[in-house]
């Protein structure tokens, strides 16, 4: 018994009723996202605070606010972005009516992870119903209480017929992607994407892969060590250090690390005082699987700041660890959690090496008060997004896209862009039904003196366009 | 075949595509190579398709030039960095998206236009500063063996190889790891490169093809109409990814179609068809044979004829043709079966119930008709009034949607597919102090602090900055102070 089989096809049989069309049903859909995210404000905080021990601040800012703004901007810019996209035409089709239209793909499904499970569900979200697509969310499983109020509340703000929740684990998950869609977009780790991008190509559907990867973060000898120690810590705390774009581990010479690791001891206990598991600012490892893995990553290299950790509350303490080796599995997987490995390079070129040894990255981070070397990073390496002199605050702008490269992904969303990545771009040329003189040059049969006139006229135009 | 992928990604990460200067070179170059060696290109594809040289250069040479030409042009202005809006927090800051190569790209060819359809994406991939390996298709021998021979002759040998070979080394070669696989073919190996991609994570773009609808309203001019639908179906020998695959029309207008078709043909080709130079042949005995089992329990309007010696295939057209029968199932061959319907709305239907293709084309004169063809279908692109034409225009994305394809090129747009679009902000370590409201310990007024930062708009940008700094300052000090 397929339990999705009916819930897909009552979807499809909605899409091709041709109901979301309208921008009116999608803008209806949209403010009834707004009105969910108004009304639960204290349930979403409730339940963000239960899974991962977010404050108020951090849900507020990096949950619901992001999420609200986005629902804002394509409230705002839903009709400008639906119209049909007119392009410059040549000279065969002058006359002619050419652009591009933006038509929804279909059923869409958005698998969601649980690190920050109201933004990375909603934020995609966003950009299916404003594509005009139905959809199907597939919400983390892990993150179980912000899955328990997308699962019941969300639904009733929604139109039900071009919208469902779909619950379950890894073996549900698969078997849901069996079936067909006609967009997938997953947010998750780099194995799973491998995944879900071979189920994809089993029905050739288009994929957008929000992976992740080691997001290096380069500290030059140029710039003032207090002021990078809180940029790096704030990014790296956040969320517990359970976010895919935090700065991974930083890489910088052994006489800026001496600088540096005062100034995030300092740093640290600022921000979450002497004794950071009693501080609400500090998050929690979202479950046992995740606390054990990052414990035994504690046993890497040295020590230096923090390395506390009590099981009891999945909590560990924000760390920064020393004298790692590249082989250590701190260095070899993606972290995920609240320690910070410095590495040891001496020079923009040994960091630039390191970089580029290894997988395109989510985002690379480089600090200096010198903007050649800030440049010097950006040009010589390659990555989903890049900020100079701060964490990820790239993200923060919906007019920038977001995605990865590489092993940290494909496609990008945010703003205008997730409206674009859910819509097909259908090249659309109108002709006019007569002047068909002007056609007989392409019509057979053909002679050598034409085919000299057609070079003449390419010649002529010195040109950039095809003629028939 | 591992060694020479790993050769052209050595030879990219010596960084030498990356350069605006070496690109425009080398496609400077590739030009010259169309211009001074057009008679052997010519000659390979006439060789493959029986194509004449009129054919040949105008459907294939004209655009690769064109393409060329268009990306010398404009590519000085696509590789730079274009900012984008800011909002208030970050109103001080460089924020711009900066296109880069992805790396090592393998664009696999189609056989039915053998140069332009491997050319022309390797033009998009050298334009946004990567390495390439081309893989042409074995079917159209001459032309895989001419631009194997010519490229190397003309562009950097170590950035752009060619590597040939049937089903066997292709396999091999999608093994490897690539950073964009671009491949024109069939559904059924789409589905084989997507899967091989998704192994290393590798973006993709697929021109596959599927069965383009063609819908004669009986309100156009049907001289004019069936010209065009001539001209479309039946050159390259109907083997055309977007050629007009079948038609859809009330019964009443079939029999002039077919009249018209035939009046045009002979126009066309002559009364002796197989003489015409103009008239191409089909690839291989394979395809010959797999096309002329079509024809079996189908009633034939006229042509038919074959001569299996030399692949010849007439022009043909099919009538009443029943959609289950094997004709309705697959593409590409000069064969038009005419499937009629009631009406525009079972048309429609017709075109609903079967897979997006990567074309539609529609004929009416009547607008509100055309209108409603494109809003209650979908397919990769659509000519209205005409064949074809759509992908002649380079601003227009070229490419397919559900099992036609997935991605576009040309023009731009390939320069687009073949780079990564990367964000950048640029900030500054000074004005730590503004950063205060962000970091813990945290309270309710930091909170909507930072909301009105993050989701406040500013359309005045320079009354943003100065609000912006005030603001800033004022936050800064009040929290300090310990007001909140």
């Amino acid at each position: 018994m397929d339990p999705f089989e009916d819930t897909l096809r009552r979807l499809r049989e909605a899409f091709h009723t041709g109901r979301t069309r309208s921008a009116e049903f999608r803008a209806a859909q949209l403010r009834g996202l707004g009105r969910f995210l108004q009304e639960n404000k204290q349930l979403l905080h409730d339940a963000l605070a239960q899974d991962l021990h977010k404050s108020a601040f951090e849900s507020e800012l990096s949950e619901v606010a992001i999420s609200q703004g986005e629902i804002t901007l394509a409230l705002r810019n839903l009709r400008a972005w639906m119209k049909d996209e007119r392009v410059p035409r040549n000279l065969a089709t002058q006359l002619d009516s050419a652009f591009i239209r933006k038509e929804p793909f279909g059923l869409v499904l958005i698998i969601a992870p649980w690190n920050y499970p109201l933004n990375l569900t909603l934020v995609p979200l966003v950009g299916a119903l404003a594509a005009g697509n139905c959809v199907v969310l597939k919400p983390s499983e892990i993150s179980k209480s912000i899955e328990k109020v997308l699962a019941e509340v969300l639904p009733r703000y929604l139109d039900e017929s071009c919208f469902a929740v779909v619950l379950g684990g890894p073996q549900e998950t698969g078997q849901l992607l069996e079936h067909r869609f006609d967009y997938i977009f997953f947010t998750g780790s780099p194995r799973v994407g491998k995944i879900v991008m071979t189920a994809a190509a089993k029905h050739l559907t288009p994929v957008t892969l929000e992976l992740g990867g080691k997001n290096p973060c380069y500290v030059d000898d140029d710039c003032d060590p207090q002021t990078v120690a809180n940029r790096v810590a704030w990014f790296r705390y956040f969320n517990a250090g359970q976010t895919c774009v935090a700065p991974d581990y930083v890489l910088c010479s052994p006489e800026m690390q001496e600088r540096l690791l005062p100034a995030l001891q300092s740093t640290i206990t600022r921000f979450y005082g002497d004794d950071p598991q009693s501080s609400p600012n500090l998050g929690r490892i979202i479950n046992q699987k995740q606390f054990q893995r990052l414990r035994a990553l504690l046993g890497c290299g040295h020590v230096a700041i923090g390395g506390q950790s009590d099981e009891s509350d999945r909590y560990i303490a924000p760390t920064v660890l020393v004298d790692v080796q590249e082989t250590e599995p701190v260095m070899q997987e993606e972290i995920f959690g609240p320690i910070l490995p410095i590495v040891n390079v001496r020079s923009v070129d040994e960091a630039i090496e390191f970089i580029n040894r290894r997988e395109k990255p989510l985002a690379l981070y480089a600090f200096s008060n010198s903007s050649q070397v800030v440049k010097r990073l950006l040009t010589q390496t390659s990555s989903g997004g890049f900020c100079g002199n701060d964490g990820f605050m790239h993200m923060t702008l919906a007019s920038l896209p977001f995605g990865g490269v590489g092993a940290s992904g494909m496609g990008q969303y945010h703003g205008k862009f997730s409206f674009d990545t859910f819509s097909h771009h259908r090249a659309c040329l109108l002709r006019r039904p007569g002047m068909e003189k002007l056609n007989d040059l392409r019509y057979p049969p053909h002679s050598p003196r034409r085919l000299r006139v057609l070079l003449v006229a390419m010649e002529a135009r010195g040109c950039s366009c095809t003629l028939l | 075949m591992e060694r020479e992928v790993q050769r052209v990604r050595q030879a990219f990460l010596s960084g030498r595509s990356r350069s605006l200067r070496f690109r425009l070179q080398q496609l400077e170059a590739l030009r010259r190579m169309v211009q001074e060696r057009e008679k052997d290109i010519l000659a390979a594809i006439a060789a493959d398709l029986c194509k004449s040289e009129f054919n040949a250069y105008s459907q294939e040479v004209i655009t690769v030039l064109g393409e060329i030409d268009f990306m010398l042009e404009n590519l000085p202005e696509w590789v730079t960095a274009k900012p984008v809006k800011k909002n208030l927090l970050t109103m001080l800051d460089e924020a711009y998206i900066q296109p880069q190569p992805l790396g090592v790209v393998l664009i696999i060819g189609a056989w039915n236009y053998p140069f332009v359809l491997t050319i022309q994406p390797l033009i998009g991939a050298i334009a946004a500063g990567n390495a390439v390996i081309i893989k042409p298709s074995e079917l159209s021998e001459n032309t895989a063996k001419i631009v194997a021979k010519l490229l190397p002759q003309y562009l950097d040998q170590d950035l752009y190889i060619v590597i040939n070979g049937g089903v066997e080394e292709t396999t091999e070669l999608l093994k490897q790891r690539f950073d964009h696989v671009f491949y024109t073919g069939n559904t059924a190996v789409g589905k084989i490169v997507m899967e091989a991609a998704a192994k290393h994570l590798t973006p993709v773009t697929l021109e596959l093809g599927g069965k383009s609808p063609c819908y004669v309203d009986k309100d156009c001019d049907l001289d004019i109409v069936c010209r065009r639908i001539t001209w479309g179906k039946y050159m390259n020998c109907g083997q055309t990814c977007i050629a007009p695959d079948y038609i859809l029309c009330e019964a009443s207008l079939q029999s002039q179609i077919v009249w018209k078709i035939k009046e045009t043909v002979k126009e066309f080709y002559g009364e002796n068809i197989k003489e015409s130079p103009d008239y191409e042949r089909i690839i291989n005995l394979r395809h010959f044979k797999r096309i002329l089992s079509l024809l079996e329990g189908q009633k034939i309007a006229f042509g038919g004829e074959t001569d299996e010696a030399t692949r010849y295939i007439a022009p043909t057209v099919l009538t009443d043709v029943d959609p289950k029968t094997k004709v309705m199932q697959e593409e590409i061959g000069p064969i038009l079966p005419i499937v009629p319907v009631k009406n525009v709305d079972e048309a429609i239907d017709f075109i609903n119930e079967r897979e997006k293709p990567l074309a539609l084309y529609v004929f009416s004169h009547n607008h509100k008709l055309i209108k409603r063809m494109i809003d209650e279908t979908s397919s990769g692109g659509v000519t209205g009034n005409d064949v074809i034409m759509h992908f002649m225009l380079n601003s227009l994305p070229f490419g397919g949607v559900g099992s036609s394809g997935m991605g576009a090129y040309h023009g731009k747009h390939s320069f687009d597919t073949f780079s990564h679009q990367r964000p950048c902000l640029l900030k500054s370590l000074k004005r730590e102090g503004a950063n205060k409201l962000r970091y813990p310990p945290n309270s309710q007024s930091k909170v909507d602090w930072g909301k009105f930062f993050l989701l406040k708009r500013f359309n005045k940008e320079k009354f943003g900055l100065l609000l912006l700094t005030f603001l800033g300052i004022v936050a800064a000090v009040l929290v300090k102070a310990g007001y909140y």
